[in-house]
């Protein structure tokens, strides 16, 4: 009777990052940096959501690394700005981000967290330069897990990729669980920068809403109506994207 | 409890003098900075709602807050319970509305009054036995209930048929458990019953100072916690089965929302501590009310809870 959790609940969230070369042009890489204040802002704002979410960040390029390990971002001072280097590796992201989450949450289980499903934002501005067939293999590694059988990767996330110059059939394919998550892509033509800081008030609008229902019995994983998306993006779920492509 | 001091010219406090408000650990940022709100609007149910009485040799005490979480946002309290008596029976529900419907309050107050009144209309017959319930249609009478009120709220202009149950079911959904409990002993001194759980209520006996869950015990054994839970107006596959509840003199049973269910888990946690020293024996009512809404960092959910405790 003793392995339920009531310390306290958590739902933790992380934003992983590109930084390969293209992201320092057209205002993306700035765009990207404000991305963590702004959500700290907003938490600042809500101690309700503040006490249940928590925020790690990543950025990637040919490696990946943790740039913010997993905390209550009101508390931390910020992180150093994002700064490029190198390529696009999703397999180097995928891998770091699955080590990390299973280290994190088996730490905060055993500190007597209940520990809800986690969630990643992942922001991309290219196409993955893996060679075919690597990164499909380390996100099935991160997502993938038959509870009859217990294997897999049991704390598999919530994947919600942001493109904005990735190819969108690329990034539909990261909408995990394709139910239940979205992809949001650019639309032709438009303002990279412009489009992430759009981008961005989605991303800190679903933690809050994702923090404010989970702990009310909601789902863990609030995003907004794909009807009401008003910018120079589209997003939807797998099935909804699958019409537009 | 009985003590009563003179506080001024012809005023005596008979009992408590004061209600505290309670912290279990770290109440969270939460806790120390949000305060107390009005409701939004003038029909919204009361923040705090209490009752308490005896039946037969049962003290009852019912209470329902609403969570920090609701207060900070300014929406509705979304548990609900109600209580009846039928003959020599207690009956009592508990419904907690699903957060992601807008009125999801409504359809927990109408699941747990209908409930508790359909439950009465059966075991006020002369010679009613607990077999008589029937459990399935309960739920589905709820079911019923919450889908033509909601078809109502969401249409009110008689375009009814353009919208079914799912567009009802994502506006509005609850939980709901129902308790019964015998207000006399039977000859081996214990108050028998029946509890049935639909969605993640539960029901605890508290006896000799221990929790012992008399339901299953959410997220026991989960890789990841998670908060979703059955509700109606979905109904279950298979027809529900009530499990048994017994309780002797001097111990007690717990009918609870999540709101308190998750932080006191199995009960062997500071929570579980907490209240079981607090509700060793029947609290005064107001008292009983500011227990359940003990600030604890991101428990900031509703809470509800109808305790009853079998006297000697």
């Amino acid at each position: 009777m003793s392995d339920v959790a009531t310390q306290a609940k958590i739902l933790p969230f992380y934003l992983v990052v590109d930084v390969s070369w293209s992201m320092s042009e057209e205002g993306k890489l700035d765009a990207a940096n404000d991305i963590v204040g702004e959500l700290t802002d907003a938490l600042a704002a809500s101690p309700t959501v503040a006490d249940k979410v928590r925020f790690a960040v990543l950025d990637f390029s040919d490696e990946a690394q943790v740039v913010l390990p997993l905390c209550d971002l009101v508390m931390e001072s910020q992180p150093a700005p994002f700064a490029v280097r190198g390529g696009t590796s999703y397999a180097a992201a995928f891998a770091a981000l699955r080590k990390q989450i299973e280290q994190d949450v088996t730490q905060l289980k055993a500190d007597g967290l209940a520990v809800h499903r986690p969630a990643v934002f992942f922001l991309s501005d290219g196409e993955p330069t893996d060679p075919d067939g690597l990164w499909q293999q380390a996100f099935a590694d991160l997502t993938t897990y038959d509870k009859a059988t217990k294997t897999g990767f049991a704390f598999w996330p919530n994947v919600i990729p942001f493109g904005v110059g990735a190819r969108p059939e690329t990034l539909r394919e990261l909408i995990h669980p394709r139910d239940r998550s979205k992809a949001y892509f650019m639309k032709d033509g438009s303002n990279p920068g412009e489009v992430l800081r759009q981008m961005a008030e989605i991303l800190v609008a679903s933690t809050m809403a994702s923090g404010s229902s989970f702990g009310n019995g909601g789902p863990g994983l609030v995003l907004p109506e794909t009807s009401d998306l008003d910018g120079d993006f589209v997003g939807g779920t797998y099935e909804e994207l699958g019409d537009l492509l | 409890m009985s003590e009563s001091s003179e506080t001024s010219d012809g005023v005596i406090a008979v009992g408590v003098a004061s209600i505290d408000r309670y912290e279990v650990g770290d109440p969270g940022r939460a806790g120390r900075e949000v305060g107390l709100t009005l409701p939004a609007a003038p029909n919204d149910p009361a923040d705090t709602q209490v009752d308490a009485g005896s039946a037969g040799l049962l003290e009852v005490r019912a209470a329902s807050a609403r969570g920090i979480s609701h207060r900070h946002a300014g929406t509705p309290r979304q548990d609900d319970y109600a209580l009846a008596t039928a003959g020599d029976w207690l009956i009592v529900a508990v419904a907690d509305g699903v957060s992601a419907g807008a009125l999801s309050h409504q359809a927990a107050t109408l699941a747990c009054r209908g409930a508790a009144a359909q439950v009465k209309e059966v075991l006020q017959e002369p010679e009613a036995t607990l077999a008589e319930i029937p459990w399935g249609d309960v739920l589905a009478s709820a079911a019923r209930r919450i889908v033509a009120h909601g078809l109502r709220a969401l249409s009110p202009d008689d375009q009814a048929d353009e919208l079914g149950a799912a567009d009802v079911a994502r506006a509005m959904a609850t939980t709901l458990v129902v308790t019964v409990l015998a207000t006399q002993p039977s000859v081996d001194g214990l108050h028998r019953g029946a509890v049935l759980a639909y969605g993640d209520c539960s029901v605890f006996r508290l006896v000799e100072g221990t929790w012992r869950a008399v339901t299953g015990v959410k997220n026991e054994g989960a890789e990841v916690a998670t908060s979703a839970t059955a509700a109606l107006p979905y109904t279950p596959e298979e027809p529900p089965e009530p499990v048994p509840l017994a309780i002797g003199a001097g111990e007690a049973a717990f009918v609870m929302t999540d709101g308190v269910g998750d932080p006191l888990g199995s009960g062997d946690g500071a929570v579980g501590d907490f209240l079981a020293s607090a509700w060793a024996a029947a609290p005064e009512p107001l008292v009983f009310g500011a227990q359940i809404g003990f600030a604890r960092k991101s428990f900031d959910d509703d809470r509800t809870v109808v305790g009853v405790w079998a006297g000697p």
